[in-house]
This record gives structure tokens, C-alpha cells and sequence, in this order.
């Protein structure tokens, strides 16, 4: 199923490139690293958030306007873009990932 | 990854930056000569022994994926192109927890069953295929060379600032102490010196972090005048744009599972009980690591954008600008230390991945396996050195082509082979050879029309080929399953 899921993503990046659609690259990158992580089997319900969560940052960013017209709102301190960007996929992912591979390491000691 | 730098600051304190200099490359000097004796056998030299733990397992990866292009290359691309420059280390959030899902159990298993000791011994006994494995080495000594000329370069003319004396010189005294300790304390000294190496890259980037946030009065005051003067530089995408952004984020995240000096790292570790928290404490050094790039990088482009120095004619020079105008000296001496430091870390690693491939693989697979492994490994890693000082001193833009393109090349390399064909017991090695050739092709010549203006796709020449051969593994694996079911072969225990 990974396999499947890893090779039409690849597909569909190929495919993104050649419509020059963003939403959908972002789409394929996100699958293809969930879906490589899953060849050996991780734990269902973090895999499925780390992808939803890192395809929902990405399309929100993919969405915003050009950095001519950028928000300029800040928190804490940062336009509201690059502080998605910093949060949701550089900070949230350390908790994310290397936590459910904390919470799962019974599970894989043993599988 | 390259460093065309070149550095010219007078006003480091130099005897307190000669003494940490000297007192750090005597350390190094000190583990490598207490080393010497722990070097019984090819395993000792060549995975320290495999009896690692956590605390320096971490370090050791740390130290080993931060070269100085994190410490150096990063703050100047920052400069270059804005934030966007980021989401080359943004994945390292949580790469090492792919690691260890992906990896980590095939690695460990094949390192204790098949007492492999090199990643083409791992694709040996995977496919028992002596071209794969003759690919891999071929690949990886050729990738080696590129990353070791390159940041011998960058050691040379960063110690000259230290020590004070003429490149030529400096680059001497600072390749004779890493070629003294890796060429006679192989892994086993590498280990030790990366740990001594990590917590400095950590408190330096961290420190120098701090620092340039306070000396620019606050974040929210340097966003401001971003967003007033370029607020293209802090735009997720900046100049480069989405495809380009998100290439690098796809080739650093997948590609980081086919580095050679980062995933032989699980084939050193005592048992797979020291994994548990890894891919916490790796991500978390890797955080404080990457402050250095994000820091530096914004305090300088803030002090251009309010025209308080000239813009920089090379871009490479951020972190020295910053570390002049702006760094306490005793923070800037501590911080060269750990460029150093950084640079050091990751020339011991290839030494040691390319002396394995030298002096075991290559004779292995030509069928005259070497019996002194340590000697004739001593041998190899001194005769890396020269072969990459060669690169360093006659071809630059060879050196410059082959570091830049070096992560790329080993991502579009060995991922597909190691990353899936490790954890699919029915791919065989017509699938990990027709991968090796299409990754290793593909990236020599889109690469190669990159440079000479004949490539137009959005997306980077390195993701390109990275997406291709995994397609072509993925592929082939699945043709050779369906035509030739003979072809399943060791079994890597693995779900399918």
C-alpha cells in the first residue's frame, strides 16, 4: 500500500511540474515523504496527522500572495507566513514525528 | 556541499582565538592518540567497534550532517534569497525519526547477521549483486572526494583566520591534526571528536543566535524593516519560488535516507534500545544548530536593509560580517571554533566512509579482499587526503561541482535501494541497479544543462533525479517481481 501510495505521488509531482500547479507539488512532496516513512509500517492515526498537518501548512503558504502583498501581521515577531512556516514545519513536526516514533518504540522493538 | 569562501577579518581577539584554537586542536590530537591502541579490527575502525549509545550517536550524526555549509553557506544563502533558503534544513524536524523507522531495524540487522561493515557490504548481502554494490562504491568515493575537497578549502582559510597565519600554512597545521586522529583513530576517534565537536557547533550556533536577535533590538523590529525595505526575504518562498522551495524540501527529507556518513552511523549502535529517544535529541541539536543560519543570516541582511553597511559583493561573508560588527570577540572566537569544528566533524566521517570503500569494498568486490584492515584502511584514508588536497588546490570548479551536488547525488544514489529495497524483500537487483544508473545519469546531466542554461523545469535538477529513480526502482521492482519470481532473494525481515 506505501509502495502504491510513494509511486503515484512521485507521478503526480511529475504531474504538478508539468501543469505548474503549486497546490498539487506541495500536495506530492507531503505524500511522497509520508508515504516513504510507511514502507516499513509506522503507526496509523500520526502518519495520517503528520500528512494532513503538513499538507494544510503548506496549501495555507502555497496560498498566500506574493511577497509584494504579503501579510504583514505579526506573531511573535514574525510575519504570519513565515511564522506557519517555522512553526508548522520545523517546530511542530519535533514534536510530532520523533514523539509518536517515542510512543510507538515498543510497538517497533517488538515488530 | 561547497564553500568558495574567502575571509579576510582582522579584528578577532587573537590570542584568545589562538588559544581556543590551540586548546581545541590539541584535544582532538589527545583523543586521536588515545585512540590509536582501541583500532583491533576492521569493525573497530571501521563502525567504532558498534557499541555506540545515545549521547554520542546523536552527536556523532549531528556533527556529521552540519558541515560548515550550515555554519557558513547557510547565513550567506540567507542573505542571498531570504527565508526561503530555510527549507533546505527545515526537514531535519523530523528526518530522524524517518531514519529510524525506515532504516534503523534493516541496518542493524544485516550490520549483526552478514557482518557488514560499509553500506555497499549492506547492498551486497541485500541483492547479492556485485555490480549494485560496485555502483554504490564507485558513487560514494566519488561523492566523498567532492564533500572532502571542499571543506578542506573552507578548513584552510577559516584556521588562518584563527591562528593567524598565511592559508597555506593553517590549512597544513588543520589537516594534520584531522588526517593525524581520523587516519590513526578511525571511527572510533571520529566518534569521540564529534562529540567534542557537537556540543561547541551547539553552543556556538545558539549563542550567536542570541546575539544577533539582541543586537538588532527584537524581532518584531527587524520583521518590520524587512517588510518595509524587501519583504521578499521573509516570504516562505522568497526569490526561489514554490517548486523551488519544496524541491529542496523533498530532496533534503527523502534524500537524507541515502547519505552514507548519516545512516552508517545505525549500523555503530550497541543495540536498538539506544534508539528510543533519538529522533528527539537529534532534532532538537539540529534546531539549536540550524539558529546559527537563520540568526546571522537575518541580522546582517537587517543591517544592509538599514544602510548601515554596504551590501556584501559575496554573500559567503554573512557570518563573518556578523561576527565582526556585531559578536562580542570572545563570542566570535568560540563561534570560528565552531565552524571549525563543524567543518572537521564532517571531513573525519567521509575520511573514514571513503577509506571503507577504498580498502574494502572495491578489493572485495574484485575478488581479492584485503586481510590488514586497519593497516590498508589507515593507508586509504591518508591517500583520501591527497587525492582530495589535489581537487582542492588544481580543479576548483570540479571540487565546487562535486561538493554542491554531492547530497543530491547520494540522495538520487542510494535511497531508493537502501529506503524501500531494504523494507521489499521482492525487489531485486535489477531494480537497485537500473535506480543507481538512472539517479546517478540523471544527475550528471541535468545538472550539467542546469549549468549550461539548457534547463527549464521548475523543478531543481536534484529533485528531478531523486523522483525518477525512486520511479525506476518502484517500477522495476515490481516488473521483476511479476516476471521473474526467482528473483526474491536474502531476506531483510521485513512486512511484505
Amino acid at each position: 500500500m506505501a509502495r502504491v501510495v510513494l509511486t503515484l505521488s512521485l507521478l503526480l509531482l511529475l504531474a504538478a511540474v508539468l501543469l505548474a500547479n503549486e497546490a498539487l507539488f506541495s500536495l506530492a512532496v507531503v505524500s511522497a515523504i509520508a508515504s516513504i516513512t510507511a514502507v516499513r509500517g509506522v503507526p496509523r492515526w500520526p502518519l495520517i496527522f503528520f500528512w494532513m498537518w503538513l499538507s494544510l501548512v503548506l496549501l495555507y503558504l502555497v496560498s498566500e500572495p506574493t511577497p509584494e502583498g504579503v501579510d504583514s501581521r505579526l506573531v511573535l515577531g514574525v510575519p504570519l507566513p513565515a511564522f506557519w512556516m517555522l512553526m508548522g514545519i520545523w517546530l511542530v513536526p519535533i514534536l510530532l514525528w520523533p514523539l509518536a516514533f517515542l510512543l510507538d518504540f515498543r510497538n517497533w522493538i517488538n515488530r | 556541499m561547497a564553500l568558495g569562501i574567502s575571509f579576510g577579518f582582522s579584528e578577532l581577539d587573537q590570542p584568545l582565538s589562538f588559544a581556543l584554537a590551540f586548546l581545541y586542536l590539541a584535544s582532538l590530537l589527545l583523543i586521536g592518540i588515545l585512540t590509536v591502541r582501541k583500532n583491533q579490527s576492521g569493525r573497530d575502525y571501521f563502525l567504532a567497534g558498534g557499541r555506540l549509545g545515545l549521547f554520542p550517536l546523536v552527536l556523532t550524526t549531528m556533527a556529521s550532517i552540519m558541515s560548515g555549509f550550515v555554519f557558513v553557506g547557510g547565513p550567506g544563502l540567507f542573505y542571498q534569497i531570504g527565508l526561503s533558503s530555510f527549507w533546505i534544513v527545515i526537514s531535519s524536524s523530523f528526518t530522524g525519526a524517518m531514519m529510524c523507522w525506515v532504516l534503523a531495524r534493516p541496518l542493524i540487522e544485516l550490520t549483526k547477521e552478514h557482518g557488514c561493515l560499509t553500506l555497499p557490504d549492506v547492498i551486497l548481502a541485500r541483492y547479492n549483486c556485485r555490480c549494485s554494490a560496485g555502483l554504490a562504491a564507485i558513487g560514494i568515493l566519488l561523492g566523498v572526494i567532492g564533500y572532502l575537497a571542499t571543506q578542506l578549502q573552507a578548513l584552510g582559510v577559516i584556521c588562518s583566520s584563527l591562528l593567524g597565519t598565511n592559508p597555506t600554512v593553517a590549512l597544513l597545521i588543520a589537516i594534520g591534526v584531522v588526517a593525524f586522529y581520523s587516519v590513526a583513530g578511525g571511527m572510533v576517534a571520529s566518534v569521540y571528536t564529534d562529540v567534542v565537536q557537537g556540543v561547541i557547533m551547539v553552543w556556538a550556533a545558539t549563542l550567536v543566535f542570541y546575539f544577533a536577535i539582541s543586537s538588532s533590538q527584537g524581532m518584531e523590529n527587524l520583521s518590520m524593516s524587512f517588510l518595509k525595505s524587501d519583504p521578499a526575504s521573509l516570504s516562505p518562498w522568497g526569490t526561489v519560488g514554490v517548486f523551488g522551495a519544496l524541491s529542496w524540501f523533498f530532496v533534503f527529507s527523502i534524500g537524507s535516507l541515502g547519505q552514507p556518513h548519516v545512516v552508517n552511523k545505525f549500523m555503530m549502535i550497541r543495540n536498538h534500545r539506544v534508539l528510543k529517544f533519538f529522533p528527539l535529541a537529534l532534532a532538537v541539536s539540529m534546531l539549536l544548530c540550524s539558529l546559527i543560519w537563520l540568526g546571522s543570516g537575518l541580522a546582517v541582511k537587517g543591517l544592509v536593509l538599514a544602510n548601515l553597511i554596504p551590501k556584501l559583493s559575496d554573500p559567503d561573508r554573512a557570518i563573518t560580517v556578523f561576527l565582526q560588527l556585531t559578536a562580542p570577540k570572545w563570542l566570535a572566537s568560540l563561534t570560528y571554533v565552531g565552524i571549525v569544528a563543524a567543518i572537521m566533524s564532517t571531513t573525519d566521517t567521509f575520511v573514514n566512509v571513503g577509506a571503507s570503500v577504498l580498502s574494502r569494498d572495491i578489493p572485495r568486490l574484485a575478488g581479492q579482499p584485503v586481510k590488514r584492515a586497519v593497516l590498508w584502511g589507515r593507508v586509504s584514508a591518508g591517500m583520501l587526503f591527497v587525492l582530495a588536497l589535489f581537487f582542492a588546490y588544481h580543479t576548483d570548479s570540479l571540487v565546487a561541482y562535486l561538493g554542491i551536488f554531492a547530497f543530491g547525488s547520494f540522495a538520487a544514489l542510494l535511497t531508493p535501494s537502501l529506503a524501500i529495497g531494504l523494507n521489499w524483500q521482492s525487489a531485486g537487483p535489477w531494480a537497485a541497479r537500473s535506480s543507481m544508473l538512472v539517479g546517478i545519469g540523471c544527475t550528471v546531466l541535468l545538472e550539467t544543462m542546469n549549468r549550461t542554461g539548457y534547463y527549464s523545469l521548475q523543478i531543481s535538477p536534484a529533485a528531478l533525479s531523486l523522483n525518477l529513480s525512486l520511479l525506476t526502482f518502484l517500477i522495476c521492482g515490481a516488473l521483476a517481481n511479476r516476471h521473474f519470481p526467482g528473483s526474491r532473494l536474502l531476506a531483510v525481515s521485513s512486512p511484505d
